[in-house]
């Protein structure tokens, strides 16, 4: 059985979740991508579609977080009126980041479903983008795609249609020219890719001027911008901006960390549902970079999925292969 | 039976799932042209007047005299037909999903089973065509357009059917001859409605996209969605919705009008006649501060009282509030005993 790539090109999602983690904002959590080829999965299997998936990618041509900005810059979250208590009397407003996004999913698959001539690829293509029409993501409602906004359609249509294709792994030219047909598919947009090797070397970075600066130092200092006073600059009260590793850096959290022991189904009041063995949680983080899909090396590159066998106390998740370093690559 | 609970953890997704309205301008003999011109929202400052009740303490005359001298600069947003259009076109889609009466989160599989069955039940006797019917009013009589539609001399309401992209049928309705007050019955509205409910019980699959088209006079004021904002720090006073520069109506906004299909609630105290209110737990209308389906007062005809004496006690209510009931599901909610 070979592996197929899967585009699901130019969803709409309206009011998705922006709050990513406690501490991160901008854009869903890429847990929450991670589910839904989990809740894709289960569909199919559901339907008898024999499909495997083994990572998704998620590129966003564009993102308009429903906030507001003071004068100062400072975002404030849109927020909504929620019904009114039974006296009558407004209720309080519980504050939710609401986020539109437009974006694009690729989904690295195999099984005996998609093995099928060229128009039973494409039905199935179809097939598993209506599921998706149909569920959440992120929370968000996912909008019909030739839609309200068709008016300033910008790309070819072809680039609109769902798509699944094998992947020609074995012949290197032929693949080089499949990987650039996808490349422009997905264009323009970024795609979120995990750059953990931007963390660390940014606390070696660190470390040189400030010995015991932590992991989390570095995670904070990647995650503003910094101005530090230049004392030997000719003019008074110089303030640069200290430059940053080059490349679109952004923190995001990637999984979960065990809190708790695992606690058995049923054992705990209130749990979600009562078959699932459950535990308590914190999220993660690390750094991320949203990188044009044209500089992808490898189609895998963007793909992310859950890091197998790891400590049972970690839900993590990584890169099917990790990106190279900027500066390897034009 | 007597022992089944309430589950605490209790969800429905809503069944009924617009978009945000987006809002163009045009002029009236050309709605069947496809390219109009989005209508944006821009920033204007006014010099007002000071015009608001005063608190007691500030009215000593002196003073008062002195306050209401001072201008009251304001900003606030604006969205406006351009001169040369006199026709708001307002357009979004809606998609109206299966699996009725599946939570979407539930933790006891007893609870599940119970309100499959009273589901089932509802199904079998009344099926959706009332509520679906009602629901096909308010897409006919343009309701979702909210103040936009106080204005206009003449609206049509056009409803296509989509499948797969393609346009498998076409519903036009002049939606100035349908009150808001009643709902009633024709060829289109009953065709358009045996298709909701089709898709209520999951029988098919429906994507509607709905385009009114409101003659309002070229240059007149349209009313997209407020944004709420807590935090003010901007210097703005009103601030509207808007997606891509273009103006809108929330999400929200256009689900409350479609659900605004409630005339079953108990007669309220001072005997003011409401008509249909939206389709919400305690009844409430948030235009009026009011609840109209009290839980303390009788007839307890508030959501969960009927919910759960229905399912934990069999208290079958009357076909009326079962309607009310099933719609409470359509529009989703969290629902869960408090833990």
């Amino acid at each position: 059985m070979s592996e197929h790539i899967l585009i699901l090109p130019h969803l709409h999602i309206q009011n998705a979740n922006a709050i990513s983690s406690p501490l991160t904002w901008g854009f869903p959590a890429m847990t929450a991508f991670i589910g839904l080829m989990h809740a894709l999965e289960r569909q199919c299997a559901q339907d008898g579609i024999a499909l495997c998936f083994h990572g998704i990618g998620v590129v966003c041509h564009e993102a308009k977080p429903q906030t507001s900005r003071s004068s100062f810059g400072q975002h404030s979250f849109l927020l909504t009126r929620n019904p009114l208590k039974n006296d009558g009397k407004t209720a309080a407003i519980v504050e939710e980041g609401r986020m539109h996004v437009e974006l694009s999913l690729v989904l690295m698959l195999s099984g005996n479903a998609s093995e099928g001539t060229q128009e039973e690829r494409m039905a199935l293509a179809k097939q598993l983008d209506d599921y998706v029409h149909r569920m959440r993501i992120a929370g968000g409602s996912v909008l019909p795609r030739e839609n309200i906004r068709s008016e300033n359609l910008r790309r070819p249509h072809h680039h609109q249609v769902p798509h699944i294709e094998p992947l020609a792994l074995e012949d290197d030219a032929q693949y080089t020219k499949q990987l650039n047909r996808l490349k422009r598919r997905l264009l323009p947009g970024f795609a979120l890719i995990l750059r953990e090797d931007a963390l660390a070397q940014h606390k070696n970075a660190l470390q040189e001027a400030q010995p015991d600066a932590s992991l989390l130092d570095a995670w904070l200092d990647l995650s503003r911008f910094n101005y530090r006073y230049d004392a030997d600059a000719a003019e008074k009260q110089h303030w640069p901006l200290v430059r940053r590793p080059s490349g679109w850096l952004v923190p995001i959290p990637i999984g979960y960390c065990a809190l708790s022991d695992e606690i058995p189904a049923n054992a705990i009041a209130n749990a979600r549902d009562p078959y699932t063995p459950l535990r308590f949680v914190e999220p993660l983080l690390s750094i991320g970079e949203w990188r044009s899909p044209h500089r992808l090396q490898c189609i895998e590159e963007m793909l992310w999925r859950i890091k197998p066998n790891s400590d049972e106390r970690l839900f993590l998740l990584e890169m099917l292969v990790q990106a190279p370093v900027d500066g390897d690559v034009i | 039976m007597s022992d089944l609970k309430t589950a605490s953890v209790l969800a429905f997704e809503r069944k009924l799932d617009p978009s945000d309205a987006l809002l163009f301008a045009g002029s009236w003999d050309n709605r069947d042209q496809e390219h109009w011109q989005p209508i944006a929202v821009r920033e204007k400052s006014v010099r007002g007047t000071i015009s608001n009740r005063l608190k007691a303490k500030d009215s000593d005359p002196a003073k008062l005299d002195a306050q209401v001298q001072n201008p009251n600069l304001q900003t606030i947003d604006v969205a406006t037909l351009p001169h040369s259009a006199d026709t708001l076109r307002a357009r979004f889609t809606l998609r109206v999903l299966g699996e009725f009466g599946r939570p979407s989160a539930c933790n006891s599989a007893a609870y599940q089973a119970r309100l499959q069955e009273v589901t089932e039940h509802y199904i079998n006797t009344f099926g959706f065509s009332t509520l679906a019917q009602r629901y096909a009013n308010n897409l006919a009589n343009a309701r979702f357009l909210w103040r936009n539609r106080m204005a206009a001399e003449q609206i049509e309401v056009r409803v296509r059917v989509l499948n797969k992209g393609e346009q498998e049928a076409l519903f036009s309705f002049d939606a100035l001859s349908y009150s808001l007050r009643e709902f009633k019955e024709d060829e289109q509205i009953n065709a358009l409605a045996v298709l909701i409910a089709d898709a209520l019980a999951g029988k098919r699959h429906l994507l509607l996209e709905i385009t009114a088209f409101a003659r309002m006079g070229a240059g007149q004021e349209v009313f997209p969605s407020q944004e709420l904002i807590l935090d003010r720090e901007s210097h703005k006073s009103r601030t509207l919705y808007c997606l891509d520069n273009v103006a809108g109506i929330h999400s929200q906004k256009v689900g409350n009008a479609l659900r605004t299909i409630d005339t079953w609630y108990p007669q309220p105290e001072n005997a003011r006649d409401y008509g249909p209110i939206a389709i919400e737990p305690y009844g409430s209308i948030t235009t009026q501060g009011v609840a109209l389906r009290q839980p303390k007062k009788k007839p307890k005809l508030d959501f969960y009282n009927l919910f759960d004496n229905w399912l934990l006690k069999n208290e079958v209510p009357d076909e009326e509030q079962q309607h009310y009931v099933m719609a409470i599901l359509i529009r989703g909610g969290v629902f869960g005993e408090a833990g």
